[in-house]
């Protein structure tokens, strides 16, 4: 495996104490897979991505490990780090209105990362490289992108920007955090149709975060689903969508609109998902008070991921409708409108 | 068929540089009624909405509220009218005095139309009780509330005055998709109960569908499709609006990749 995090902890130093973000995630993505990082807010699926990448500063307390090939990259020295990111691991961030330098060219900055990771021989070579990039990346006049500033161009060329600096040194590793939540629904399929296409070319391993089932659908080969800092489902993407095993899974997928379902008749989960620091427990599971199959076992301890197919695994006490050593499980009644808020 | 509560007509707005932001729109919304517009970003949904509700003077057209001319509306006038429309805004972290309890900021809707403080209070409760958060809500400052618990205290408010139309702006976009779902249906039982009208603006394909009796497409401005919401979900007759529907990423799932 190209990419693997391996028992990954991180917790925040606040005001009110200590606030675990992420609590114990496992999953790898090889080089030309897509895993798709599924959840809400809150859910720790952004921090875990950060954590990666070694970006979230001096008051979050990180512990596990997160390997790339032989390099141990928890606790790499900055220099080391500063050296894989942008290079062998990049980012694409939500937001490139932010992430872009306001004040350079996109060809400024393009060539910028080139020659601070040395893929080029010198500026020349940079510039000309640079526009083959904006080409890659479907800009339709590369030379006239290069020339822009970044409030020249809409949101969606600016994630292109974005994407064509993040693939600018042939990264090993892609970390896409929401990339096209804030684009509109016929620019995000185009940005997800440049994904899969340079995916294809590149064989890069994809982390993409998202908290769109359909996104999660479009793009990934896997999915890791996270609630509260955990994962609580993995596996094939198909197979987890279409069968899902655990009940946040199933209950999230549930809750969706569809055409089918009459007005105000949507199957909503009871109440909302926990956020780190708000006292939920962390030695049990968490979506058990919003679960309708929770029995009193899911309140004793941590239920551990258990495969229910060839790479599918739950993490919930109740397989098939049943926990070992309770039996049988009813599910109660499903939830009202707005009860338990 | 009873009068249409708001006619709008002909309804145009340009900003700076002569683009036309919303370019002669004309629709209805009936009484008890939930009319969805649906469209990107800069297609002219929002502009329409701050027209209807007066907080943006159109260029030209009319809007009628009632048997009022609600474009013409002034003082007080307008104020009678606007306890008759109400608004539910997208964000309500933004919405909601940071330094006033919620049961405060709610029951201003209320003084602020005429009522006395201790009815407005006792109102104030049994509104917060009715959308699912109960009195004890009322003393809470907005930071200690989720964004869905938010969202309710922002319906209880619209719903405050007993208004015959609420305008929904992206009033679920920025909630977790397993609290959506209880908003979505928290304001279908709310209209099956007091028959308010609603007119829901939102980018969100699946949930217009499911929220809306009709529903009008906006692109660049203009109105390119109308129809009962089941209609233009299955049979879209507009090429933009067909082209909206291909994009949602449950109908490219199956175009892109290509690896499985």
């Amino acid at each position: 495996m190209l990419l693997e995090v391996r028992d990954l902890h991180v917790e925040f130093r606040t005001r009110d104490g200590v606030a675990k973000a992420v609590n114990g995630v496992t999953y790898s993505v090889d080089e030309g897979e897509t895993l798709a990082v599924l959840g809400e807010s809150g859910s720790g699926k952004s921090v875990t991505g950060r954590a990666i990448l070694g970006l979230l500063g001096p008051k979050a307390a990180v512990a596990g490990s997160v390997r790339l090939g032989d390099i141990e990259l928890l606790g790499a020295a900055e220099s080391q780090m500063r050296r894989l990111r942008g290079g062998a691991i990049a980012l694409v961030p939500q937001d490139p209105s932010t992430s872009l330098d306001p004040l350079q060219k996109i060809g400024d900055q393009l060539v910028e990362a080139l020659l601070t990771h040395h893929v080029v021989g010198g500026h020349k070579e940079a510039r000309a490289r640079a526009l083959e990039l904006l080409d890659r990346v479907s800009f339709p006049d590369p030379a006239r992108a290069a020339r822009s500033y970044p409030f020249e161009l809409s949101g969606g060329l600016r994630q292109r920007a974005a994407i064509a600096i993040a693939i600018a040194c042939d990264p090993q590793v892609l970390i896409a955090d929401e990339p096209t939540t804030a684009l509109d629904v016929t620019v995000q399929a185009q940005i997800l149709e440049l994904f899969a296409e340079l995916q294809g070319e590149l064989d890069t391993a994809l982390l993409f975060v998202t908290h769109d089932v359909g996104v999660a659908r479009a793009i990934g080969d896997d999915v890791a689903v996270m609630y509260a800092g955990r994962l609580v489902e993995t596996g094939p993407i198909e197979e987890v969508l279409a069968a899902p095993a655990h009940p946040y899974t199933a209950a999230l997928l549930d809750a969706l609109p569809r055409p089918e379902i009459p007005r105000g008749e949507l199957r909503a989960i009871p109440g909302a998902p926990p956020v780190p620091g708000d006292g939920h427990r962390e030695d049990a599971c968490a979506f058990a008070p919003r679960c309708r199959f929770a029995v009193e076992a899911c309140g004793l301890r941590l239920p551990p991921p258990a495969e229910v197919a060839a790479g599918h695994r739950s993490a919930c006490i109740v397989i098939d409708g049943a926990v070992p050593g309770y039996g049988e499980v009813a599910a109660s009644a499903p939830a009202g409108d707005d009860t338990d808020v | 068929m009873s009068e249409p509560l708001l006619v709008a007509e002909n309804l145009v707005k340009s900003y700076g540089g002569g683009i036309r932001a919303v370019d002669n729109v004309s629709f209805v919304v009936n009484p008890g009624e939930t009319v969805g517009i649906v469209g990107e970003s800069g297609c002219g949904k929002s502009t329409t909405a701050r027209m209807t509700l007066r907080l943006l003077a159109a260029d030209s057209g009319r809007l009628r509220f009632g048997d009022t001319d609600l474009g013409k509306a002034r003082g007080k006038g307008l104020r009678r009218l606007r306890k008759r429309l109400q608004f539910v805004p997208q964000n309500p972290q933004t919405s909601f005095n940071p330094r006033l309890s919620i049961g405060a900021s709610i029951a201003f809707n209320l003084t602020v139309h005429g009522w006395d403080a201790a009815a407005a209070k006792a109102r104030t409760g049994e509104l917060l009780d009715h959308v699912g958060l109960g009195a004890t809500y009322a003393t809470r400052r907005p930071s200690a509330l989720s964004g869905g618990q938010l969202q309710r205290a922002a319906i209880a408010r619209a719903l405050a005055t007993e208004p015959e139309l609420v305008i929904c702006d992206e009033a679920v976009s920025a909630l977790d998709k397993s609290v959506q779902a209880q908003v979505l249906n928290l304001l279908a039982r709310l209209q099956g109960e007091t028959g308010v009208a609603f007119l829901f603006i939102t980018h969100d394909l699946a949930v217009v569908e499911h929220i809306a009796d009709r529903v009008l497409v906006m692109n660049k401005g203009k109105i390119v499709e109308e129809g009962p919401a089941k209609q233009v979900w299955s049979e879209p007759k507009d090429e933009y609006t067909r082209t909206l529907l291909a994009a949602s990423p449950e109908k490219i799932a199956g175009r892109i990749g290509g690896r499985r």
